[in-house]
């Protein structure tokens, strides 16, 4: 009798099952705050602070 | 690259992502016009012309380097051309897309990068080491598509301004990224099967229409030659052009090669993400032939018809090419159009394909960018997209008003950067992606779902 194989990625974690619902919205608590953090700021900054020339 | 070719033919082909049930949610054609439009569209149409003008004339640098000018460059420019845009970049794409299918659709896995390193970290990766491979994904998904937006927008306002003298400055840039932006809203609310892959569809069928066009109205039999040299020539130098050791064309190998690589790279997690999202119900075998063959045979004829017309006319002196070479980037194309019939609206169609390819670009990143931050959910409310598909526009338009093309180049340099770490990544998850496989067909046996 060939060995009988067990399934080795097996997960208990289901999709969402650390998302925040916000405005009802469907977020992840962590990845989507740090993201848009992130993105928003880097927008704010680039515009308070521009670099150089925005003409080309 | 080899272990893409070798899926193709290894038993584990025969495995069906989303089960050995599942169906495909797209029509054939609408799956081929929507991976091609993902990993390609925007750069054909600039570099189509652009690249193997460049390695001709020597612009900077020529492979091998080969006399520019010469017969031998003429056959080197379009397979190093082909080298860059065919098996190798859609290699990377496949295997990312294949991993993050294959965890997400048959194991019930998250739809989010995370979910291909479960072979490495197990149920760590649902924790802080997930948390932060998922954020840079975002992080480099969406400043990868804005500056790719912005440069665009510069490219796409720098051809209206040589078609219709409207001024390429900042004014005109912005209105070509809000309008972008809009469109891809406007897709966005339309959702995937009204938005992305009528697009999809629109631009596959536009961009047949200006390739037959410029076969056709072109050099004919020189295009129908040069996609003999072409493929021959990529198949005959695919080796030593991969060859990273002893070139004495270094510069033209870190110039071209290195950075081509870094870039494909760094954009799979965007683009592996969507065809990822877009392929379930395809078998392994189907996948992995898609991905990789058919836009390879795309790309050579579209690099053989646009870059072949374009040396045609360099040969025969004829036209602005001939007469100073590639002057810009963005202006090639419009450039090799002028000595074709019906100028303007060929000209005018080009700028309209390049406008349509940003808009999908736009549509199916804030996809990809949505499904990660929602915790691998693909069903989550259409406003988080909406935001995504603004926050993109911002970016680019903060580039564009923050610093033009110096910070625009900054933040592309950045993005390559993160290309070489990924790499190894890369490699890992080709490791867990083949485990994966090989573990998933012995249960399939076993269960009697598959036969060998």
């Amino acid at each position: 009798m060939g060995e009988v194989v067990k399934d080795e990625y097996q997960t208990d974690y289901v999709a969402g099952q650390d998302n925040i619902n916000p405005f009802g919205l469907d977020l992840h608590n962590w990845v989507f705050p740090v993201a848009a953090i992130i993105v928003v700021l880097f927008v704010i900054g680039t515009l308070m602070f521009p670099g150089g020339e925005g003409d080309s | 690259m080899v272990v893409s070719l070798a899926l193709i033919f290894m038993p584990v082909g025969k495995i069906r992502l989303g089960g050995q049930n599942a169906t495909p949610e797209f029509s054939t054609m609408s799956w081929f016009a929507m991976l091609f439009a993902a990993g390609m569209g925007i750069g054909l149409m600039f570099w189509a012309v652009a690249e193997p003008v460049a390695y001709y004339t020597g612009w900077y640098e020529t492979p091998f380097n080969v006399a520019a000018n010469s017969p031998e460059a003429r056959d080197l420019a379009m397979g190093a051309t082909l080298y860059h845009w065919g098996l190798h970049p859609w290699a990377i794409y496949a295997i990312v897309a294949l991993s993050l299918a294959f965890f997400a659709f048959n194991k019930n896995m998250p739809l989010t990068i995370r979910s291909a390193f479960f072979p490495l970290l197990k149920d760590k990766v649902w924790g802080w080491p997930g948390h932060i491979i998922d954020v840079l994904a975002v992080v480099a998904t969406i400043f990868g598509l804005a500056t790719s937006l912005g440069f665009g927008a510069q490219q796409a306002a720098s051809g209206l301004d040589y078609l219709f003298q409207v001024g390429s400055g900042t004014n005109v840039q912005m209105a070509i990224i809000v309008g972008v932006t809009a469109l891809a809203l406007i897709s966005v609310l339309r959702g995937l099967d009204g938005g992305v892959k009528v697009l999809s569809n629109i631009n596959m069928a536009t961009a047949g229409i200006v390739l037959f066009f410029v076969i056709f109205a072109g050099p004919t039999m020189t295009i129908l030659e040069t996609i003999w040299v072409t493929s021959s020539t990529y198949v005959a130098n695919i080796v030593p052009l991969s060859n990273p050791f002893g070139r004495e064309d270094e510069a033209w190998f870190q110039g071209w090669t290195v950075f081509y690589w870094a870039w494909w790279i760094s954009w799979s997690p965007f683009v592996g993400m969507f065809i990822a999202r877009v392929s379930k119900g395809r078998t392994v075998r189907e996948f992995v032939t898609a991905v990789l063959i058919i836009p390879t045979l795309i790309t050579t004829v579209w690099m053989s018809g646009f870059g072949g017309t374009a040396l045609e006319q360099i040969q025969q002196g004829v036209g602005v090419l001939a007469d100073k070479g590639l002057t810009e980037v963005s202006l090639a194309t419009f450039q090799m159009f002028e000595q074709l019939p019906w100028t303007g609206i060929v000209s005018f169609v080009g700028i309209i394909l390049v406008l349509v390819f940003f808009v999908t670009s736009s549509d199916s990143g804030s996809l990809v960018i949505d499904s990660i931050t929602a915790g691998g959910k693909t069903d989550a409310p259409t406003a988080q997209r909406v935001f995504w598909v603004v926050m993109e526009g911002a970016i680019a338009a903060a580039l564009i008003f923050g610093g033009g093309e110096d910070a625009l180049g900054a933040i592309q340099a950045v993005a390559i950067s993160a290309g070489l770490p990924f790499t190894a990544i890369l490699l890992l998850m080709t490791w867990g992606l083949l485990k994966g496989l090989t573990h998933e067909r012995k249960l399939l046996l076993q269960r009697g779902e598959l036969t060998s």
